[in-house]
C-alpha cells in the first residue's frame, strides 16, 4: 500500500473546526480580561501619581519654609552688621567655621557684651568661650 | 496581510494597549491552534477550553508577545504546554479506542452514514502516538508544509518528516492487518 493511497484515504477525513459561536465566546472573555487589566493598571497609576504629588508638595513646603527662614536670618544679621563691632564679626566667623549657625554666634556676642567691661580685652572671654 | 505583517500589527496594537490585538490573533491563528489542540486532546470541547485559556492568559499579560521572536510558534508552544497540563491533570491515556473519534468527521459532511472504511481509518488515526498525530493533523488536515508544521511544533523539518513517515507506516501496517483479517 503506497503512501499516496493512504493520503488519499486520509483526505476523506477532516478535523472538527471552531464554530463562530466559539469565536464570539472566546473573544468576549479575553476582551473582558484585557479591560480588567487595563483598569487595574490605570488605577495603580493614579494612586502612584497621587503619592508623588503629595510628597512633592511636602518637599516644596519644607524647602519654602527653610528658604524663608534663611532669608529672614540673613536680612536680620545684614541689618545688624552695620552696627556690630569687629569683635562680633570675628566671633561670628569663628562660629560659622566650626559649624555653628547664626543663633550661636548671636548668643556668644550677647555674652561678650554683657561680660566685657569697658576697656577689657577679649582674651578672657575667648578662654571662657573655648571652655564652654 | 502576510504573516510578518500580522505579527507587526499585533505588536503595534499591544503597545497601544488595544484589545483588537486579540481579534487579529484569533483570526490569524485561531483555527490552526484549535486544530492542533483537537488533534492533541482528541476532544473538541477540551480543545476549546484550552484555547480559551491561551487567550485569557494573553489578555492578562499581552506584553509577553513583544518579547517573542515569532508570535505564531510562541502561541503553539503555549497551547502545547497547556494541553500537556490538561492531559496530565485528567490522567488521560494516550491509547484510546474510539468507534468514531470526537475530533474527526468526514470531509464530506453531507454524507449521513460514513463508510465503515472511513470510520475504521478515523479510529486508526486516533490511535496514533501524539507526535505522529500532530504531524498528520497539520500536514494532511491543515495542509501545512513540513517547514510550517516544524515551526508550529518547535521541531526541525527532518524530525517532522520522520514523524510523518512513521505515522504512514503505522497506518499502513494497521490497515493491511485489518484488511488482511477481513480478507
Amino acid at each position: 500500500m503506497k503512501d499516496e493511497e493512504i493520503e488519499g484515504r486520509l483526505a476523506g477525513l477532516q478535523m472538527r473546526g471552531p464554530s463562530m459561536a466559539m469565536r464570539a465566546r472566546l473573544l468576549s472573555g479575553a476582551r473582558d480580561e484585557w479591560m480588567r487589566r487595563t483598569e487595574a493598571r490605570l488605577a495603580f497609576g493614579r494612586f502612584l501619581r497621587g503619592w508623588v504629588a503629595t510628597i512633592a508638595a511636602a518637599v516644596l513646603l519644607c524647602a519654602g519654609i527653610s528658604w524663608r527662614e534663611e532669608a529672614l536670618s540673613a536680612r536680620y544679621f545684614a541689618s545688624r552688621s552695620a552696627c556690630e563691632d569687629s569683635s562680633e564679626k570675628v566671633l561670628r566667623a569663628v562660629c560659622a567655621e566650626v559649624g555653628l549657625n547664626h543663633g550661636y554666634a548671636a548668643r556668644w556676642a550677647y555674652v561678650c557684651r554683657e561680660r566685657r567691661g569697658a576697656g577689657e580685652g577679649l582674651a578672657p572671654l575667648w578662654r571662657d568661650l573655648m571652655i564652654q | 496581510m502576510t504573516a510578518e505583517g500580522i505579527e507587526e500589527e499585533v505588536r503595534r496594537l499591544v503597545r497601544q494597549d488595544d484589545p483588537r490585538a486579540l481579534e487579529l490573533l484569533y483570526d490569524a491563528f485561531g483555527a490552526p491552534l484549535h486544530g492542533f489542540l483537537v488533534a492533541r486532546l482528541r476532544d473538541p470541547r477540551e480543545a476549546e477550553d484550552v484555547l480559551q485559556e491561551v487567550f485569557l492568559d494573553l489578555a492578562r499579560r499581552p506584553a509577553r508577545l513583544l518579547g517573542a521572536r515569532r508570535i505564531g510558534p510562541w502561541l503553539f508552544a503555549k497551547a502545547r504546554n497547556l494541553a500537556i497540563d490538561r492531559m496530565r491533570a485528567r490522567g488521560r491515556s494516550e491509547k484510546r479506542e474510539a468507534a468514531w473519534p470526537d475530533w474527526l468527521e468526514p470531509a464530506a459532511p453531507a454524507c449521513d452514514t460514513p463508510s465503515p472504511d472511513l470510520a475504521r481509518l478515523a479510529g486508526l488515526v486516533d490511535r496514533l502516538p501524539v507526535e505522529q498525530r500532530d504531524v498528520i493533523a497539520m500536514k494532511v488536515f491543515q495542509g501545512k508544509t513540513f517547514a510550517e508544521a516544524g515551526e508550529s511544533l518547535g521541531a526541525s523539518i527532518n524530525t517532522v518528516a520522520s514523524r510523518y513517515r512513521y505515522a504512514l507506516e503505522k497506518l499502513r501496517g494497521w490497515l493491511i492487518a485489518e484488511e488482511g483479517h477481513e480478507g
